[in-house]
């Protein structure tokens, strides 16, 4: 089993019984989105582990540093502050969430899992399949 | 009645393949006559600026304005005029483009979901808000890589305000965007939004229970796009029988390279290739269903 999560979640979480650990810098959904169509593509997709990240972020590409980046109302990273800020949407936000949640649903494959928050159910708004498993507390996850 | 979904851009929504219906003399119209280049051949040369100018979308819309009025005689239903022709516009737009042609050779009822200037995100979140609707056929027409995806607040060509396009002729709408515009589009952007959007599209259409195909536009990107990513080739062909064209952009300007002009005014495909595109689509889609393939 391979486990996909951002770094931040990963602090709580037990992956000591995992293969492999690909870990995120960012938390933002469609920056694993964007991950999940990196490993399909290689081939290495099969008996995934996802926890999904909590925040809800914009990616954002930077071109100087040639990666994926997030902005939010509070937190604009490198990215130029004011712009950043006042282009955040909480509403785009919310449904880049959706969107990436939905989108990975449906491109992993039946070995594959998707662990959510469950504060973050009623987000769900695009169709999703029978692969998403909710939880409370990400300590409390036992994989 | 079954039903074929398709989204995509211009190229594939149809842009300008209804001026001369609506306008019988636009080819004959004066806006054609400082213009040197509507002999030169789009499927060899390429658009570049010199059909789809800026300049050249203006003055098309004002001739079609011009015409609208025109044919008005009451001066204080001027205004309505205007804007029932650009619906009548998009109506037989949306009759003519090659997917509803497709369409209907097939029998089945055209679910639009194309827009002008659609980003491949664009493409993708259209297919995901769509997946509950059961569609017996799904196509999506794979835009230019050269577009990226993002939250406007503000109204946009045809766009409301919400996911949008950015374009690499810089179509944003406030200087705010513009500096967002400078911050993320490069080419490496562009192309991580296409590959993943194609990726993820073919993944969920692979799960879900309808006839799918794809369409790329120009072969002038894949080297681009293979050298970034090496695998896409090899992961793509398992879909082989989903593509019905791996450069439908450049078929399109092909198909009418022996007209005069090879193009509407501001660069978009005639509507004759629509029509010959809709025939080669349909015998490949027809050839399917037959075998049940």
């Amino acid at each position: 089993m391979i486990l996909v999560t951002t770094s931040n979640n990963l602090k709580e979480l037990d992956s000591s019984n995992f293969k492999k650990v690909i870990t995120l810098k960012y938390q933002s959904a469609s920056i694993l989105r964007f991950k999940i169509a990196e490993l399909i593509l290689e081939n290495n997709a099969d008996n995934l582990i996802i926890v999904m990240p909590d925040d809800i972020t914009n990616r954002v590409w930077s071109s100087r540093h040639e990666e994926y980046r997030v902005f939010d109302k509070e937190n604009s990273d490198d990215f130029i502050g004011h712009v950043s800020k006042l282009m955040f949407n909480q509403v785009g936000a919310t449904d880049e969430w959706a969107l990436s949640i939905s989108a990975i649903s449906y491109a992993i494959n039946d070995s594959c899992k998707i662990y959510c928050n469950t504060s973050l159910k009623e987000k769900i708004k695009y169709p999703v399949r029978d692969n998403i498993i909710f939880y409370n507390e990400l300590r409390d996850i036992n994989f | 009645m079954k039903t074929l979904w398709y989204t995509g851009c211009s190229m594939t929504r149809g842009d300008e393949i209804a001026d001369t219906f609506l306008d019988p003399d636009f080819f004959n119209s004066d806006i054609w006559n400082d213009q040197f280049d509507y002999n030169s051949s789009i499927s060899e040369e390429g658009t570049h600026s010199a059909w789809k100018s800026r300049n050249r979308k203006d003055r098309r819309m004002a001739r079609l304005q011009q015409v609208a009025m025109m044919q008005e005689s009451d001066p204080l239903k001027l205004a309505d005029a205007s804007n029932n022709f650009l619906k009548q516009l998009r109506n037989k737009e949306h009759e003519l483009c090659w997917p509803a042609q497709l369409a209907n050779r097939l029998g089945y009822l055209c679910i639009h979901d194309g827009e002008s200037a659609a980003s491949p995100g664009i493409e993708l979140y259209r297919l995901i808000a769509d997946i509950d609707n059961y569609r017996d056929i799904r196509i999506i027409a794979w835009t230019y890589p050269l577009r990226l995806t993002y939250w406007g607040s503000n109204k946009f060509l045809r766009y409301d305000p919400g996911w949008q396009p950015m374009h690499v002729n810089r179509h944003i709408d406030n200087n705010m965007s513009r500096q967002y515009f400078d911050y993320c589009f490069d080419k490496k952007a562009t192309i991580n939004e296409w590959v993943e959007s194609v990726i993820i599209s073919a993944e969920l259409l692979k799960k879900i229970n309808c006839r799918w195909y794809f369409t790329f536009g120009s072969s002038s990107y894949w080297s681009l796009i293979n050298q970034m990513f090496p695998n896409f080739k090899s992961w793509l062909a398992q879909y082989e029988k989903h593509i019905l064209s791996y450069q439908v952009f450049d078929d399109q300007y092909k198909l009418t390279d022996n007209l005069t002009p090879k193009a509407m005014y501001a660069g978009h495909p005639r509507v004759e290739a629509h029509t010959l595109l809709s025939e080669i689509f349909f015998n490949k889609i027809q050839n399917d269903i037959s075998n049940n393939i």
